[in-house]
């Protein structure tokens, strides 16, 4: 279990969610972006290691493209986003917000909280997210370097 | 502001409510009761979104510092979204007026843009004007943003050291090649090159291996028998209606696999089967999309059937007969496909 693992698993009393994931870019330096799941506790099984997102693509890859926070509580009731959040489709997310987390002044993963009923996140838990992103960059970095 | 009897005002059936210099209501017609009743509501938030204070989409402030709503509706017309008592958020839409010492709010309810079609010409208008929307954003959102990065990374260069413009160039360099990727992803999913160039087997590889790399989503095929040529239209259409059977499925079954099967005899019978949560398959029951598969296999002189019941899965069956279609083939112009 590397650092980020046990870092994700402190959180789980912090960020109260029915799934929280990290996803990273895998792909070597100077390549194309290639956005993966990498870790995520509240799982339902393991299939989301199968997704790969390009930016702009998936709730991380809209993160990635934009920098900034993103939230959909309406997942419910909108298959079309089955396609377009693959996350959602595979860990039966219904709301969902996603944070950038930033490091040198670019984002280096992406921190999602989800849950599986239909559900409106408070001030205080996008704060608290955001808080979490922000504690996420320099153990990302640390990995990143390593 | 026309002086209005309270209790003519009263009876009005759209939503209104009228307000006095305080912003305390003075009177509410009979629709702003029954809005009331409905939805969670605070008067004082909506007009707030009207005055550019507060915004309609984000209700905590940090969040929607840089939001495209924020300080740009007009109280003349400006869209909000009201939360049911049952949790389920509706777009509405606002006028808010203020003369002297009154102000009338009015809230409308919001059709949506796209409502449910009513015929196959309407539901596929919609599903074309639905797929030329999804390019316009791929381009727009995706190609054109990334390009107008690469310009102020170019534009950039100019002002670093010898040093500093070497990673610059990698950096450049690797926008490049995603920008690349975006296109070449755009075009595949218009359009298939390997169809054309290697035929329906190939093609469907492909399509499940993106699939898989995009979502997660599995799709096992199994292709018995020897491949058969098939004409240009019969490729596509099979092609395009295995495509929709399979993002039906992501959609609608819960399951994260169907299983694929061509079997090439005197005819191609596919079969798309997934064990999801199934729907009621009685004929009056299926949408137009169903129904344009079955159209689309009518038009290549197949059939198409689906077998479904609530919690049993899924089955659908295309059948083409491939006998006539190699003569087809054989004898007119598309013989050059025989070779794909």
């Amino acid at each position: 279990m590397n650092e980020i693992q046990r870092w994700l698993l402190t959180m789980q009393h912090f960020l109260t969610g029915d799934f929280i994931g990290i996803a990273m870019n895998v792909a070597s330096a100077n390549q194309p972006k290639e956005i993966r799941w990498l870790y995520a506790i509240g799982n339902l099984n393991e299939s989301y290691q199968t997704i790969r997102l390009q930016v702009n693509h998936g709730v991380a890859g809209i993160v990635w493209k934009t920098a900034r926070l993103q939230i959909d509580e309406r997942i419910d009731g909108y298959p079309q986003k089955m396609i377009d959040y693959p996350i959602a489709r595979l860990e039966k997310l219904m709301s969902v917000v996603a944070a950038p987390v930033i490091s040198q002044k670019q984002v280096s993963a992406v921190l999602l909280l989800g849950m599986r009923t239909p559900y409106k996140f408070t001030e205080k838990e996008l704060r608290r997210l955001l808080i979490a992103a922000a504690q996420l960059a320099p153990k990302i970095e640390e990995y990143q370097n390593d | 502001m026309i002086e209005f009897p309270e209790e003519l005002f009263a009876v009005l059936e759209s939503p209104l409510w009228l307000l006095d210099q305080q912003q305390s209501i003075k009177s509410k017609s009979q629709g702003a009761l029954r809005i009331e009743q409905s939805y969670q509501l605070d008067i004082h938030r909506i007009i707030a979104v009207s005055q550019g204070e507060s915004c309609a989409r984000h209700p905590e402030a940090f969040i929607c510092a840089d939001c495209a709503l924020n300080r740009h509706v007009s109280p003349a017309g400006f869209p909000f979204v009201l939360r049911r008592h049952d949790g389920v958020e509706v777009e509405f839409w606002g006028q808010w007026y203020q003369k002297d010492s009154q102000s009338l709010l009015q809230i409308t309810l919001q059709q949506p843009v796209l409502a449910p079609a009513q015929s196959m010409f309407g539901y596929l208008n919609d599903a074309r004007e639905a797929e030329r929307k999804k390019i316009a954003q791929d381009l727009h959102d995706g190609v054109a943003q990334s390009i107008y990065s690469l310009m102020l990374e170019t534009r950039m260069l100019k002002w670093l050291t010898k040093e500093q413009q070497s990673a610059q160039v990698k950096t450049i360099d690797q926008h490049f090649a995603e920008i690349l990727r975006d296109v070449k992803n755009i075009a595949g999913e218009l359009r298939p090159m390997t169809l054309d160039e290697f035929g329906l087997v190939p093609a469907l590889e492909q399509f499940i291996e993106r699939t898989y790399q995009m979502t997660g989503f599995e799709i096992d095929m199994t292709v018995s028998r020897h491949q058969q040529p098939l004409k240009e239209s019969v490729r596509v259409a099979i092609y395009r209606m295995i495509q929709e059977a399979v993002t039906n499925a992501m959609k609608y079954s819960g399951t994260n696999v169907v299983e694929l099967r061509l079997d090439f005899g005197e005819s191609l019978e596919v079969t798309i089967q997934d064990e999801g949560i199934g729907f009621d398959d009685s004929a009056d029951k299926l949408g137009f999309g169903l129904r344009n598969m079955k159209e689309r296999a009518a038009a290549i002189a197949g059939k198409f059937y689906i077998t479904s019941k609530p919690n049993q899965g899924t089955t659908l069956s295309i059948s083409v007969p491939l006998i006539e279609h190699q003569k087809g083939c054989k004898e007119g112009k598309e013989n050059e496909y025989l070779s794909r």
